[in-house]
């Protein structure tokens, strides 16, 4: 009742108001300054797509490397990476419309889009682009430098040689060239990246520590806008209307800051959620994925990444190929997977997981065969068997547990007696960093969809293998690794990878692969359109999806 | 008549109705709104209250199951299913092996127990559960089907035979097992309400996963008795309730209908659609069920399951209405107990008001012992002393009044109005006693004079003596003053004579030890019974009689006076037609000069003849038409008729000479006479100086100045004015001195007692002479005898009227007259100057002849010198008249007697030689005067003056003015002492 009075009495106003101004001359050019000022009071916060989020300390996303959804949604990059309809990766122009890449690999030549505008109005130019990089490399909080520390100069930046990027080279306001210092065919991958997001130099330079951290400093050129940002609570994004890619489908995006799984579900449960990562979730995923009750709202991606076990070569009695080879064999890899996951998953055999770009569909798989592990292992002269350490990172999950469990027994089977250690987290990463630890479970996700972002970060060089605890031996394969890199033609490239893999993984058995995990999400009965990146992330792909609002 | 008091109070009342009336609106509205907000306020609290109740049951459920469930999956070794063959993948088809069977069997035994153990310690913390278990799938094990425990009776939760998930019966309410339920739920959920063991139930179920795959349900039980306690015993208003529904909008409780009915048997005008709101928010949702009005509000829980609160419109509006209804009776009341205070109030403030109005009334209808009660110090009370103070004054100014209006001023005796009433009173008081009442009438005689000598202050004196004197032997209250000197007094037929006597005695002495001669009149009742006021008019009538009379008079009114009262009334009543029917004739008497003896005015006087009494004198129809003021009417009737009687003559070719009309003293008071006469000669085209008017002395006498204006204005219109009846009254010189009169008529009175004396005749010579000297004409009328007129044309008086000429005749008769030659001859007007002027010489005043030589001595001598006029024609002479001292002289010195013979000049040879006569014919020729001296008989020289005063016109005869001076021999003092 006080609420209809007060409406009344509001409309009353409103309307005396209105006639007063539309009878007042002159004075509706300032009514339009107006109601361009308050553009966005226009929304309404119940059409907005409801998504959970973890609350970042920045946004700035050249400084984290766990919170993107900003980075993905406010900015934008100079392309984007997505899959083909056969799978394979695409680079897709974005900021820049096209781009020549010189002979030698090394120079290239980009073009920006024409009118492209952040969302203060400002238009976007080659030297924002500069600023970018430059601020990517000299940002004393940046972690994300790797993405552009092959461009000619970065070191030097970086070092503070120079304040200048050597290989950046504006040819005018919307061309500019790029040289780096050796042929990488994944540069245009790199680029990808949520942390090679484009920002807007003036406006950025004018926020300073602010940038990240206060909607109004936080300045893109992406579908939406950041328009607040609550602490404890959530962000609220709205439509860019005047995004060169054009209007997003819905009205914005109401990021709920939650992390207890119970809560999520409460809120989903009530309709509070328009997008429901399953992971989220736990134990209680299950709920979504039975019954029949949210099957027509389950939405599945592969996720690129691939769940392994780690086999340290350079320890006892793991450096013997025929140990490792067994120890492949003895897992029964369907059972783990469903014992662990239901089942929701791909059987892994190489390094590249399915969905990744050059994944080989072709490889053989790894039999299970706990009689032909015993033989290799007696061939090893291990025939009662050996003991191992397994470790787990007191931080990591239960699965990580379930899976190392489950791996244990089907190990002692063949006799490998493994024991399984939970060590502290620090200690984890220490000795794994040095090589130490002898086997453990993790997974890798596909930073960029790309093979070199696998191999690379596992095999590429000794430092690297040391780093994981892999301590793969042979030089030689580690050399093609890098030379890989610099193949331009893709094709090549990516015949060289899969030999690689073949090698590294069913020849040298330098470590387990067990499997890729299908991603779930459920949707509220009210989101349409919901789609995923190749990488199997939704964050990306808001401005794709749209809200089916009440009245309609 | 709406008094002060109604007014206020249907004022008043009016203005509390219409508050009342608003404020009862608008209170109705208010509380309307107020009271349908409480309902909507009581309604969702009830209902929040039981949702959060029921919440918090069902939460405890949930946690309890939840908790239980998590241990039960985390208890749960995936790898030992997987080692036992229980997880399937879909590349390992190979069956389990009976070992495998076994200890997977074995295992889960173990499992269930252990979750049991738990869940039988969880459940027992939970209030309100009818029983937990856990169902194993089928598919992981045929053989471990889990455990189940119930509550039965009274007891507590009592371990039951395991439920075999494959070998459910279905639920009708579920429309399958329940436990396929659940599984097609496939998360944690409530379900519910179906019968289950025989009871209805809601249960809560989680569905238990492992590695993906389906372990088994783990739920409790409720009891919906439990639920339906929750919100059995709520009610609302009378008749509201609180009913539960399952998500889909069933009963799971309702006081009237049974578990599991429809939505629809509620008879809700709501779809269940309006059930997916979280609650029914501010407004209450209202409907008709079974022909009840009824309002519902309702909130859903978390479950889904909705708590409806219903209630009967009706009984959520019976406060307000009630409220309303009391609200209405107090204000009727209120209403009621304002209007008796005001009508108390105000009948209290209006009271001495009421007092005020009936004795303003009372007042006004002059009754002055009105008192008054109220002594308050308000503005009434004010009032009232107001009111009070004024009743005496007005008590006091009355009786003054009254005594000034009942009483004389001057004498304090009653006046005419309050002794007609005290006479009235009287009469009856004699009349009772077998009395005759009589009325008497008093007048003081001469009282004018008595205040022309004295002054009014002294007349006042003499009256107010007088009625000391008539109340001290009528009695105070039997007497009044009428008015100026007269005064009535009623009195006892018998004793009248005896009272008036006394008062005549004390008149006797009552001027200074002189006589008060007073006029009385009386009139006995016994003649004629009359009014009061009648009687008074006749004794006054009676007194009137005797007017004239100086000497005290008693007059009793008779037969006569009745008789002629008659004749008056009829008189005042016929006049009208006495003038239209002609019953008034206008006479004519004529008037003759008396220098040539023709006729030269004539007085019209009117008579009336009446059918009925016959000839009536004038001096009754006068006087009555008079009293009557209708006199006027008669006087310009007789006007009219002289004027037509003119306009005759004219016709006729007869002379037309002046006539005389007689106005009264009333014709004044009735119409502007003047005008009227002048209107009426001017219609006629008659020359107003023949048309002369008399007014006799005592119409002059009371308003002088008036009447001397009036006389003003018919002198400056030419109309001659006449002053009649010279000497029949009180005639004052003084009047002659004042007003000029064209004539003064001398009453006839003087020609009757011409006879007894010289004194009159000495009085007449010498009034004429006095006229003469003022220049007036003179006429004296009643002369019947030769000598009569011999006297008059002696002294010098002009006119004469009188039977010795001709009695008043109707024109008619004159004319037959006039044809017959019998009449009088006619004075041709044109020789009317010269005949004026031959009587306006005096013979008396040698100034006429002298023609204003001033000489002392000449006026002295021949004041009294012997004149003669001569009128002279051709050689022919004779006298027209002379002085006593020309007869004197005529008979002492020429020893002959005055003789107005015409004599012939020529007829004598001595007189041809007389000088005196050569003088007289020198002047009848050329005018002027002549002083001759011419010896007659011996020695006798006679030293005459002679003038030519006029010339007839007619005629062509001189009149000569002849004068003896002086006589030779003779000395002046001897002619002067000639009479």
């Amino acid at each position: 009742m006080k609420n209809d009075h007060f409406c009344r009495l509001f409309l009353c106003v409103l309307l005396t108001a209105s006639i007063f101004v539309d009878t007042s001359c002159g004075s509706q050019t300032s009514t339009s300054k107006t109601l361009q000022q308050f553009e966005p009071k226009k929304y309404e916060i119940s059409h907005f797509l409801v998504a959970v989020e973890d609350e970042p300390d920045t946004v700035d996303f050249q400084c984290t490397s766990i919170h993107y959804t900003i980075a993905q949604n406010v900015f934008n990059r100079l392309v984007e990476m997505e899959n083909d309809e056969a799978g394979n990766m695409q680079i897709l122009p974005s900021l820049a419309k096209s781009w020549e890449i010189s002979d030698d690999g090394r120079e290239y030549t980009f073009h920006l889009q024409e009118a492209v505008e952040f969302s203060n109005g400002k238009p976007l130019t080659a030297s924002d682009v500069q600023f970018t990089f430059e601020r990517l490399l000299t940002h004393p909080d940046s972690c994300n430098s790797d993405i552009v520390d092959i461009i000619v100069g970065a070191g030097e930046l970086e070092s503070g040689e120079t304040d200048h990027l050597e290989g950046f080279r504006i040819l005018d306001d919307l061309n500019f060239v790029i040289t780096i210092e050796q042929p990488f065919e994944a540069f245009l991958a790199c680029l990808s990246m949520p942390g090679a997001s484009i920002l807007d130099q003036e406006s950025t330079m004018a926020a300073g520590d602010l940038f990240g951290k206060d909607p109004k400093w936080t300045i893109g050129t992406g579908s939406f806008v950041l328009r607040k940002w609550t602490p404890g609570e959530g962000m609220l994004l709205t439509a860019n209307q005047h995004c060169w890619m054009g209007i997003p489908k819905c009205e914005g995006l109401d990021l709920r800051f939650v992390n207890d799984a119970r809560e999520i579900r409460r809120m989903f449960e009530n309709g509070e959620i328009d997008v429901l990562d399953l992971d989220e979730l736990g134990n209680a995923a299950e709920f979504f994925l039975h019954g029949s009750e949210y099957q027509d709202r389950l939405f599945s991606v592969p996720r690129i990444g691939i769940t392994y076990i780690a086999i340290n070569e350079s320890i006892e009695p793991l450096s013997d190929v025929r140990v490792r080879k067994a120890m492949q064999m003895a897992i029964n890899r369907p059972v783990l997977l469903a014992a662990v996951y239901g089942g929701r998953g791909q059987i892994e055999n190489g390094i590249f997981p399915h969905g990744l770009y050059g994944y080989n569909p072709d490889l053989p798989e790894i039999p299970y065969d706990p009689e032909a592990a015993k033989e290799l292992l007696a061939k090893a002269g291990l025939e009662d068997g050996f003991d191992l350490t397994v470790s787990v990172n007191s931080a990591s999950t239960r699965w990580e547990l379930q899976v190392l469990e489950m791996a244990k027994s089907m190990w002692d089977e063949v006799g490998i007696r493994a024991k399984i250690k939970v060590i502290d987290e620090s200690d984890f990463m220490s000795k794994r960093k040095n090589g130490e630890l002898a086997c453990y479970t993790a997974q890798w996700m596909a930073d960029f969809n790309d093979p070199d972002n696998f191999i690379y970060t596992f095999f590429g060089n000794s430092h690297n293998t040391t780093y994981r605890s892999l301590c793969y031996s042979d030089e030689k394969v580690m050399k093609r690794i890098q030379q890989a890199r610099v193949i331009s033609d893709s094709k090549e490239r990516i015949k060289e990878y899969q030999d690689l893999e073949r090698i590294i993984v069913q020849e040298d058995a330098a470590w387990i692969p067990l499997y890729s995990r299908t991603r779930y999400y459920v949707t509220s009965e009210r989101l349409q359109g919901i789609q995923a990146s190749w990488n199997g992330s939704v964050k990306n792909k808001y401005c794709e999806m749209s809200i089916i609002s009440d009245e309609e | 008549m709406h008094s002060i008091r109604s007014k206020i109070a249907i004022i008043t009342v009016l203005v509390i109705l219409t508050s009342v009336l608003s404020v009862f609106g608008a209170s109705y509205f208010i509380i309307q709104r107020e009271t349908d907000q409480n309902s909507v306020d009581m309604m969702n609290l009830i209902n929040s209250d039981t949702n959060k109740a029921l919440e918090k049951y069902f939460e405890s459920i949930e946690q309890s199951v939840e908790i239980t469930s998590n241990i039960a999956i985390d208890d749960l070794d995936s790898v030992v299913l997987a080692n036992y063959g229980a997880i399937k993948t879909g590349t390992d088809i190979s069956a389990q092996t009976p070992d495998q069977i076994k200890a997977l069997d074995d295992y889960l035994e173990s499992y269930c127990n252990r979750v049991q153990g738990l869940f039988s310690g969880v459940a027992e913390n939970t209030q309100g559960i009818n029983s937990y278990y856990y169902c194993i799938s089928p598919e992981i094990s045929k053989n471990v089907h889990g455990f189940f425990y119930m509550k039965e009776g009274k007891t507590g939760l009592i371990e039951k035979d395991p439920l075999d998930a494959s070998n459910l019966t279905p639920s009708e309410q579920l429309g399958a097992t329940w436990y396929d339920t659940a599984v097609d739920m496939g998360r944690p959920g409530w379900v519910g309400p179906y019968i289950f063991q025989k009871e209805w139930v809601y249960s809560y179920f989680v569905p238990i996963y492992k590695a993906g795959m389906l372990i088994g349900v783990l739920g409790m039980d409720i009891p919906c008795e439990i639920l339906m306690d929750q919100v059995k015993d709520i009610s609302i208003y009378d008749t509201g309730f609180v009913c539960l529904l399952d998500k889909d909008a069933k009963v799971i409780y309702h006081p009237d209908l049974p578990i599991t009915s429809d939505l629809d048997e509620l008879q809700l005008s709501v779809s269940s659609e309006t059930f997916t709101k979280e609650n029914s928010g501010n407004d209450l949702i209202r409907y008709e069920a079974h022909g009840t009005k009824r309002q519902m509000s309702f909130s859903t829980l978390s479950n889904g399951m909705h708590v409806v609160c219903i209630a009967p419109t009706e009984e959520i509006n019976a406060p307000w209405i009630t409220l309303i209804r009391d609200i209405a009776l107090i204000t009727v009341i209120v209403i009621f107990v304002f209007v008796f205070l005001i009508l108390l109030v105000i009948g209290a403030l209006t009271r001495p008001l009421k007092q005020l109005t009936n004795a303003s009334k009372r007042l006004a209808d002059a009754d002055y012992d009105v008192d008054l009660t109220y002594q308050g110090k308000d503005e009434i009370g004010a009032l009232t002393n107001a009111f009070m103070r004024m009743r005496d004054q007005l008590k006091l100014y009355i009786e003054n009044l009254n005594h000034q209006i009942f009483y004389d001023t001057m004498t304090d005796i009653p006046n005419m109005r309050h002794f007609f009433k005290l006479a009235v009173e009287e009469k009856k008081r004699i009349l009772s006693e077998g009395l005759d009442p009589v009325m008497v009438y008093i007048d003081i005689i001469g009282i004018r004079y008595y205040n022309r000598q004295y002054g009014f202050e002294m007349g006042d004196k003499l009256i107010m003596d007088f009625s000391k004197i008539l109340a001290e032997n009528f009695g105070e209250h039997r007497i009044c003053r009428f008015s100026g000197d007269h005064f009535t007094a009623v009195a006892e037929g018998d004793k009248v004579d005896e009272i008036l006597q006394k008062v005549l005695d004390e008149c006797r002495t009552a001027v200074d030890g002189k006589e008060l001669p007073i006029r009385v009149g009386i009139y006995n009742n016994a003649l004629e019974d009359v009014d009061v006021n009648v009687a008074c008019d006749r004794a006054k009538f009676a007194a009137d009689r005797k007017k004239g009379e100086l000497s005290s008079t008693i007059t009793y009114y008779d037969e006569d006076m009745l008789k002629r009262n008659e004749i008056n009334v009829h008189i005042i009543q016929n006049l009208d037609r006495a003038i239209e029917e002609g019953w008034i004739k206008v006479y004519y008497q004529p008037i003759v000069r008396a220098s040539n003896g023709q006729v030269c005015d004539e007085e019209a006087l009117a008579r009336w003849i009446d059918p009925e009494l016959g000839f009536l004198s004038p001096g009754y129809f006068i006087p009555a038409l008079e009293q009557a003021k209708l006199i006027y009417k008669l006087d310009l009737y007789v006007l009219e008729q002289v004027l037509k009687k003119m306009k005759k003559q004219k016709e006729l070719g007869y002379y037309l000479i002046s006539q005389s009309i007689n106005l009264s003293r009333m014709d004044f008071e009735s119409c502007d006479i003047v005008e009227e006469i002048r209107k009426r000669v001017d219609a006629e085209g008659i020359d107003h100086s023949l048309i002369s008017v008399e007014i006799t002395e005592s119409v002059i006498g009371e308003e002088f100045d008036f009447m001397k204006e009036q006389v003003a204005r018919f002198q400056k219109l030419g109309f001659p004015v006449w002053m009649d009846d010279f000497g029949s009254g009180y005639s004052s010189l003084d009047v002659l001195h004042q007003l000029h009169f064209d004539l003064i008529k001398f009453d006839m009175r003087f020609m009757e007692r011409f006879d007894e004396g010289e004194e009159g005749k000495i009085i007449v010579t010498e009034l004429v002479n006095m006229a003469i000297s003022l220049g007036l004409d003179t006429l004296c009328e009643g002369v019947e005898l030769e000598e009569q007129v011999e006297f008059l044309r002696e002294i010098g008086c002009t006119r004469i009227q009188g039977y010795y000429y001709g009695k008043p005749t109707p024109f008619e008769e004159i004319v037959a007259k006039i044809e017959r030659g019998e009449a009088l001859t006619v004075e041709n007007p044109e020789e009317a100057d010269y005949y004026a002027s031959i009587g306006r010489l005096n013979l008396y005043d040698f100034s006429t002849l002298s023609n204003g030589e001033n000489d002392e001595i000449m006026t002295q001598y021949f004041n009294s010198l012997p004149m003669c006029i001569i009128e002279v024609n051709d050689t022919k002479l004779w006298y027209n008249r002379c002085n006593r001292s020309y007869r004197d002289f005529l008979k002492r010195t020429l020893n002959i007697d005055f003789k107005t013979l015409k004599r012939d000049i020529l007829d004598t040879k001595d007189r041809e030689e007389s000088t005196f006569l050569k003088a007289i014919m020198h002047c009848c020729r050329e005018g002027g005067r002549l002083i001759v001296d011419e010896k007659m008989g011996q020695d006798t020289y006679v030293h005459t003056l002679i003038r030519r005063i006029g010339v007839n016109p007619v005629t062509g005869t001189s009149a000569i003015a002849v004068a003896i001076l002086t006589i030779a021999n003779e000395s002046t003092s001897g002619m002067a002492t000639t009479k």
